[in-house]
């Protein structure tokens, strides 16, 4: 496949964008029923997770420089017996986009467009993150360093105009919300929330800079972590853990309490570009790591051609949840609970057959030589 | 009787070969006679046309309704037959009854030299007169073509030698021709030879061509030429051809003085602090205005002509040793592939040029201010001058230069970045504010604060339409407000300002077609269009508005915002001679505080990074060395952007 090539800082600016979209969506409503007050909390904890996932997957991604993860899970297993890892890996992305989508269409649905039909939502949405992955992975990149402080500003100017309408700090009490012990166990299942950074494993041949890869990550996790917090920190503040419970789209119900004086109210509306702006990236950035990923697994010369089979295939799976709840529990119950696993699990068990099987690493280089 | 009248009715009605060839006979007479009278560009009887010119089977072609005009008086046989492309003039064969109508140029073997590309003139000069003269007469036309005055005359010295001029009536200054040309080869010429004018060729015999390139032809610019070629692009180019007698070289002489617009006020860059002068349609003017403000001799400025009828010269210039060579080269490379027979405009040659011709968004920037012009060559652009076209077309740019004006430099900082960022929020104005105005009336009425939705919904009262209809009516009428405005002639100008402020506005809100408020709207969108100093940006955002507002109707602000991602993500990729548009937003190629802001002009210590410069710095880290305010600078290794 023909590589093009990013810079670090496009790359941590996309990875940025899918970890952080999410704060758009329910998450933040269900980390704040799993750990109560201590919301931000899990939050560090789980970044710190999937931190410690990242470092595996870097050590496994170390023993074959500048190869994908793709390519480097075949390198270790052979073409036959990789495949079902691959295959596991493109389900992953696919399955995030899928999901993403279905729930952006509805979060949509509900803000601002109640009687459209969620079809021309999820076609519309999807068909423009569609185009910028056709365009190429410079374009997903670019959009994404483009979007991205325009998310932040929007995201961070609505937070500063909701803390005037009655925050509170005493909401964030008891610190340690559910306990230490179940904060931990919750934040080790809740690491699946930064599971997106798997795009950077498919990325290793755009970087320009491929050695700052896992440096790349981290920061990324950390970063969205940090805006997530901030996102959730307010929420609470405003919406005490059960009564914020029940509020869908907590980012959206955070806009709504935005009143200052008689002409700065209800503007929702006006925050539905973040919205929207950080869905269309964070879409184009999952669905080019599905569309690579199988295209890397397919020895493809061009991704291009599968970009409509995808976007037909995601659109497909988007309408299988009947509703928002059972989208939501696509998220909440299954992705967010087990999809670090198949997203970190591997590279554990690859790094183990590699040493063993003496691939990559130095026995690579030897034979390479 | 009846059978003469049959006669005359058929030749009427089908033209017989016979007339035909009664035709030629005559037209030869006539043009022996003529030759006989040495009539030489003289006399509206000589023009030719191609009814009655067997030689409008070669020159017809190009005189596009004269062909047709040929068939209806010399029968279908003689009808001009386009040319395939490619297909050279003196290849093609004559056809029909024309074919047997053979002239002097045929039999002398000087088809050849009836091509419309100079280049492809056949080469060298000959040593006799007459027959450089016949070539010159068949390249030009001559006597067909009126634009060429040729002057034979005698050099008068010991041995007589004959010669002659040749130039463009129009082109060529004529008094220069008559007191520094011919008045000394004429009256002056028997000076006693000088050493210099041996031709080193012949040895000891004094030549007269060096002769008149030494001592008797006082102009500042005379090239010699053995090639016919070069004689000929001298006399398109509006210089004058000195032929003699006697010798296998002619000089060509830099005789131009063209009628031409003097140097006046930019129309389209207008500033109050800064020069007031523009480009007009004079290349050197053009180039000369460059030169005054970069006098290094590193300003190079390579020729090149496009365009096989049009040949028109371009100019382009860059800085040897700063400009990137690539960049350089690449542009060449582009401008040598154009091959058309007519190009004239920057704005077609721009057309050949740029890397995404099927975008909205223009990949080169054109400007018509010389001081702007300099400015984007030391910071290693390279730049064309057309000819006959007042503006220079400036590579590679970037989304951000094309919202930049002279004046953003020339203003002192806070207030060259107080403009930009106006210009920034205009731009978004121009772009969407229609359409946010129909995405919050129809779909999002939650936003509008109370007072305002119910002074929109009572000012909307009587308009019988819905929003989007009202909002096309109103952008439509300005649309034809501008073009209209355009087109006028002058003098009736301040009209459309009148119909439009009071029929198109005040009426339309009386006769209740749209609401005040969406005037309001309307015009603050024209406003907000016209602080966009980028003629070529200002017209996509002229065209988007329409599609934002398409979406903004049909899906409300989630509509305008999936559109702006598609028009970012097909923007991301667009590039201008290899460089992304939206550098340096994104890829971040260290904009050194002027890109939306605009830094202080001694913080910006480097060149733009995305023209790839050979050498970054343009001045030192710390430029005001005397300012202890300052310290060791504020900027000390800044490179700020993105």
């Amino acid at each position: 496949m023909r590589h093009e090539q990013i810079g670090s800082r496009e790359a941590f600016f996309l990875l940025f964008a899918v970890l952080s979209a999410k704060v758009f969506l329910s998450t933040p409503r269900y980390i704040a029923e799993d750990a109560q007050t201590a919301a931000w909390l899990l939050i560090v904890l789980a970044a710190l997770w999937a931190a410690l996932g990242w470092a595996i997957m870097v050590a496994f991604l170390r023993r074959f420089p500048g190869l994908s993860l793709i390519e480097a899970v075949e390198q270790t297993l052979g073409p036959y017996l990789a495949l079902p890892v691959q295959l596991v890996y493109t389900g992953l992305f696919v399955y995030v986009t899928v999901v993403a989508l279905r729930q952006f269409a509805e979060t949509v649905l509900s803000a601002i467009l109640p009687i459209t039909p969620i079809s021309v939502i999820s076609v519309t949405l999807l068909g423009a993150s569609a185009y910028a992955c056709y365009l190429g992975l410079e374009s997903v990149t670019r959009t994404a360093r483009f979007f991205v402080p325009v998310v932040v500003f929007l995201v961070t100017s609505l937070l500063l105009l909701a803390i005037p309408s009655g925050a509170r700090a005493d909401q964030l009490l008891p610190l340690l919300g559910p306990g230490p012990v179940a904060l931990l166990w919750r934040s080790l299942q809740r690491s699946s929330l930064f599971i997106e950074v798997l795009l950077l494993g498919v990325l290793v041949p755009n970087l320009k800079e491929p050695e700052k890869m896992p440096r790349i990550g981290y920061q990324a996790i950390f970063a969205s972590a940090l805006f997530w917090l901030a996102v959730e920190v307010v929420f609470q503040m405003l919406f005490p853990y059960p009564a914020g419970a029940k509020n869908p789209f907590p980012l959206l119900a955070v806009a709504r309490l935005i009143a200052i004086g008689r002409f700065l109210q209800r503007v929702e509306s006006f925050f539905i570009f973040a919205w929207i702006f950080a869905a269309a990236t964070k879409l184009s950035g999952m669905l080019y790591g599905a569309i690579s990923s199988y295209a890397q697994l397919l020895h493809l010369k061009s991704y291009r051609p599968l970009t409509a089979p995808f976007l037909v295939l995601v659109l497909a799976l988007s309408f299988l949840p009947s509703n928002l709840i059972e989208a939501t529990q696509w998220d909440r119950g299954a992705l967010r609970v087990w999809g670090a696993v198949p997203a970190f699990a591997p590279p554990l068990l690859l790094l183990g057959i590699a040493a063993i099987r003496g691939k990559g690493g130095r026995e690579r280089a030897r034979h390479k030589g | 009787m009846a059978a003469s009248i049959w006669q005359r009715l058929s030749k009427l009605v089908t033209p017989s070969p016979q007339v035909t060839d009664d035709a030629f006979s005559l037209y030869e007479a006539t043009r022996q006679e003529r030759k006989d009278d040495g009539e030489e560009g003289g006399g509206g009887k000589g023009r030719g046309t191609s009814q009655d010119d067997p030689q409008s089977d070669r020159t017809g072609q190009d005189q596009g309704g004269d062909g047709e005009k040929a068939s209806d008086h010399g029968g279908a046989s003689r009808f001009v037959q386009p040319r395939q492309a490619g297909e050279r003039r003196g290849e093609r064969k004559r056809a029909g009854a024309g074919a047997d109508a053979t002239d002097d140029a045929d039999k002398d073997g000087l088809d050849a030299y009836r091509t419309d590309d100079p280049n492809k003139v056949p080469d060298p000069i000959d040593r006799s007169l007459d027959l450089n003269l016949k070539r010159l007469k068949t390249v030009f036309r001559i006597p067909q073509n009126k634009d060429l005055v040729l002057r034979e005359f005698i050099i008068s010295r010991d041995t007589p030698v004959k010669g002659a001029i040749l130039f463009i009536d129009g082109m060529a200054a004529k008094e220069i021709i008559d007191w520094a040309v011919l008045q000394p080869l004429m009256l002056l010429a028997d000076l006693p030879p000088m050493e210099a004018d041996r031709d080193p060729q012949l040895g000891q015999q004094p030549d007269i061509l060096e002769a008149a390139y030494n001592h008797l032809v006082p102009i500042n610019q005379v090239s010699k030429t053995d090639r016919l070629p070069d004689l000929v692009k001298g006399v398109l180019a509006g210089g004058t051809a000195i032929v003699l007698d006697g010798t296998d070289r002619a000089l060509v002489v830099e005789t131009k003085g063209w009628e031409h617009r003097s140097v006046g006020e930019p129309k389209q860059e207008a500033v109050i602090r800064g020069p007031h002068e523009a480009f007009n349609e004079t290349m050197r003017t053009n180039t000369a205005m460059i030169r005054r403000r970069l006098k290094t001799p590193a300003l190079m400025t390579e020729f090149m002509e496009i365009g096989r009828l049009s040949n028109v010269e371009v100019a382009m210039m860059y800085i040897d040793g700063l400009t990137n060579t690539a960049l350089v080269d690449e542009v060449r490379t582009r401008l040598k592939a154009i091959k058309v027979d007519y190009v004239s405009d920057s704005g077609t040659i721009e057309q050949f040029i740029e890397d995404s011709p099927f975008s909205l968004y223009p990949s080169i920037l054109s400007t018509e201010r010389p001081d702007r012009t300099a400015a984007f060559l030391s910071e290693g652009h390279v730049v064309l001058i057309v000819n006959n076209n007042p503006f220079a077309l400036v590579v590679p740019i970037t989304l951000v230069g094309l919202m930049h004006t002279a004046e953003d430099a020339y203003l002192r900082w806070p207030f060259g970045s107080f403009l930009r960022i106006l210009r920034t929020v205009s731009y978004f104005v121009a772009l969407s504010l229609p359409a946010l105005y129909v995405a919050a009336t129809a779909y999002h009425h939650e936003t509008i604060p109370t007072d305002l939705a119910m002074a929109i919904a009572a000012s909307r009262e009587a308009v019988p339409f819905p929003v989007v209809v009202e909002v096309l009516l109103l952008a439509f009428s300005f649309e034809l407000i501008t073009e209209a405005a355009t087109r006028v002639p002058s003098i009736i100008g301040p009209t459309i300002g009148i119909v439009g402020a009071l029929v198109l506005g005040q009426a339309a809100v009386q006769a209740g077609i749209v609401s005040p408020i969406l005037v309001i709207v309307i015009a603050m969108t024209a406003l907000a269009a016209f602080t966009v100093p980028n003629y070529n940006l200002s017209n996509t955002l002229r065209v988007l508005r329409y599609v934002h507002l398409l979406a903004g109707s049909v899906l409300g602000f989630y509509g305008i915002a999936v559109v702006f991602f598609v028009d970012v993500a097909r923007l991301s990729v667009q590039r201008s001679f290899g460089v992304p548009m939206l550098n340096p937003i994104t890829p971040m190629k260290g904009g050194q505080g002027d890109v939306i802001l605009r830094g202080p002009v001694f913080h910006m210590e480097k060149r733009p990074r995305y023209t790839y410069p050979q050498e970054l710095n343009r001045q030192p880290p710390i430029v005001r060395k005397w300012d202890r305010t300052q310290g060791s600078g504020p900027s000390k290794g800044k490179e700020g952007g993105g």
